[in-house]
């Protein structure tokens, strides 16, 4: 079964006034699946429209034309995200209220009550390493990296079947990077399907079972790993994400 | 609906710890306090004064919390990417809306609470008595703002922080002065019709005044200041048919905005 379904999705912008109302095309063409039970990564460059889709899967964004289902429903539906979890890129969050005030406040929002948010607050906390005594600090005091680990927290408090996180592991220094790899292989490793946009080809080279290479708004590979990695020409030879990304942006 | 009661608690907390909200009310009761000296330097009654010049800065200070909170509500949460996490929730997006709508009417609660008291405590150390009638004010005050607030909160759905604010104060002073402009015109034409030779005003004048004043919410009908500090009697029902007019126009204006936050695209 398929958690993300997305056909011929084209999404356009127009820009402000300030710059002509020129229609800025952000993604031309992406056609693309994620199975149940993957681990994918979404990757290229800067620009390639990678946010974009993520948006547009979250439901914060409209499709200019083409199909996007999320849990086969339309991502307008909240419905859609009842089982979904989701970070933006580098999150942000309110000010003036505690760590735990957020945590509790999304919880809520994600249909958890009393006991059993308390307990799944515990569990997301130490999972992604949010230290108990971050909790009663105002989030204006967090660093970045404590932000995308209670950022990552967050997303994991209702237990969601998909994961959609965008550049999960941005602004973390290596042990923060670490700590994020672990999660996301624990988290898989208990069944839940994660799609996460990256920019570090090594890392999705080493933990994701599915990928898919998007430039210039276009998809240009996507399949399982092994089956982008190997080389139809020489089988005994695999090749590197990062060989097979330069050429398609030289291609494209 | 508890979504919509978790997003307003979370709206309420994050607006009352905000220092914005302070510095407004410091204003306001500093204001309070010029009203005594206000009362002892006039020549009418200093009690009259006193009340007048305050309620006067309550619906001041509703306007100024309206434009710097409610206009920036909205758009600090989009401004700050914080909006991306809470829609990617199970919520509508009309929920939000209302919801952070809702967490600034309970500040405005407070705010009128604690305004109330604080003229209370200006007319005790005066050496005047509460007039109880003074609650009436602070209620219609109260809806002045909420529908000021829902203004403000319709704009910024749609429209940068500045334009946001311009256009609020434009319908609270278009508001609060189409019924005079309307009046004002009304007696206009009769003198002319007496005066021979003199050139009657072009119709769409009188036809964009009824426009605006129909258009509008009928900000004046929440002004009942004069009513109370002069001791005059309300019509029977007008407190019933203020707030009907104040709760139809922010339900009216919620929608509005709902449907315009519903088509826009977060980049």
């Amino acid at each position: 079964m398929n958690l993300v379904e997305i056909r011929d999705f084209r999404k356009s912008y127009r820009l402000g006034i300030e710059h002509g109302m020129k229609c800025v095309e952000a993604v031309k063409s992406i056609t693309m699946d994620v199975p149940e039970g993957s681990l994918y990564g979404f990757i290229g460059p800067n620009g390639a429209g990678k946010t974009t889709t993520i948006k547009t899967l979250m439901g914060l964004l409209r499709p200019t034309s083409g199909s996007v289902k999320l849990m086969g429903r339309n991502p307008l539906d909240p419905a859609s995200r009842q089982q979904v979890g989701f970070q933006p890129e580098q999150p942000y969050f309110y000010d003036y209220l505690t760590g735990l005030e957020l945590l509790t406040f999304y919880g809520r929002l994600s249909g958890m009550r009393g006991q059993e948010l308390s307990k799944r607050i515990d569990e997301a906390c130490s999972l992604c390493k949010v230290e108990p005594s971050w909790l009663g600090r105002r989030l204006r005091t967090y660093s970045k990296g404590m932000s995308q680990r209670l950022g990552l927290a967050q997303s994991i408090l209702h237990k969601p079947k998909l994961l959609i996180l965008d550049e999960p592991m941005s602004g973390l220094d290596p042990m923060g990077r670490r700590d994020v790899r672990m999660a996301m292989l624990e988290l898989h490793k208990a069944g839940t399907t994660i799609f996460y946009s990256s920019h570090v080809l090594s890392d999705v080279e080493e933990v994701c079972t599915h990928a898919a290479m998007v430039v210039r708004g276009t998809l240009r590979v996507s399949g399982t790993l092994n089956e982008i990695l190997n080389d139809p020409a020489d089988p005994d030879h695999r090749q590197k994400l990062e060989d097979i990304l330069a050429r398609e942006v030289e291609l494209a | 609906m508890r979504e919509l009661m978790w997003i307003a608690l979370s709206s309420f907390r994050e607006t009352v710890r905000d220092k914005i909200l302070y510095t407004l009310l410091f204003f306001v009761l500093l204001l309070f306090g010029f009203s005594m000296l206000l009362g002892e330097w006039s020549v009418f009654s200093q009690q009259k004064v006193i009340t007048d010049f305050s309620l006067g800065v309550m619906s001041i200070g509703g306007l100024a919390i309206a434009i710097f909170i409610g206009v920036g509500l909205i758009q600090k949460e989009i401004q700050r990417k914080t909006i991306l996490t809470l829609l990617s929730k199970p919520v509508h997006r009309w929920q939000f809306l209302v919801g952070k709508y809702l967490g600034l009417v309970m500040v405005l609660v407070v705010n009128i609470l604690v305004m109330t008291a604080a003229l209370w405590l200006v007319l005790k150390l005066s050496g005047f008595a509460f007039d109880p009638r003074l609650l009436l004010a602070s209620y219609e005050t109260f809806w002045e703002m909420a529908v000021i607030t829902a203004v403000a909160l319709f704009f910024s759905s749609f429209s940068t922080p500045v334009v946001s604010s311009l256009l609020t104060f434009a319908v609270f002073l278009a508001s609060h002065m189409s019924g005079g402009i309307l009046q004002y015109l009304e007696t206009m034409k009769k003198a002319v019709g007496k005066i021979p030779g003199a050139t009657p005003l072009p119709p769409y004048v009188e036809w964009t005044a009824k426009t605006v004043r129909f258009a509008l919410p009928d900000l004046e009908i929440f002004n009942i200041r004069s009513v109370v500090v002069h001791g005059l009697p309300l019509p029977d029902m007008y407190l019933l048919w203020s707030t009907l007019h104040g709760i139809g126009w922010c339900v009216f204006l919620m929608a509005l905005s709902s449907v315009w936050f519903s088509r826009r695209d977060f980049v």
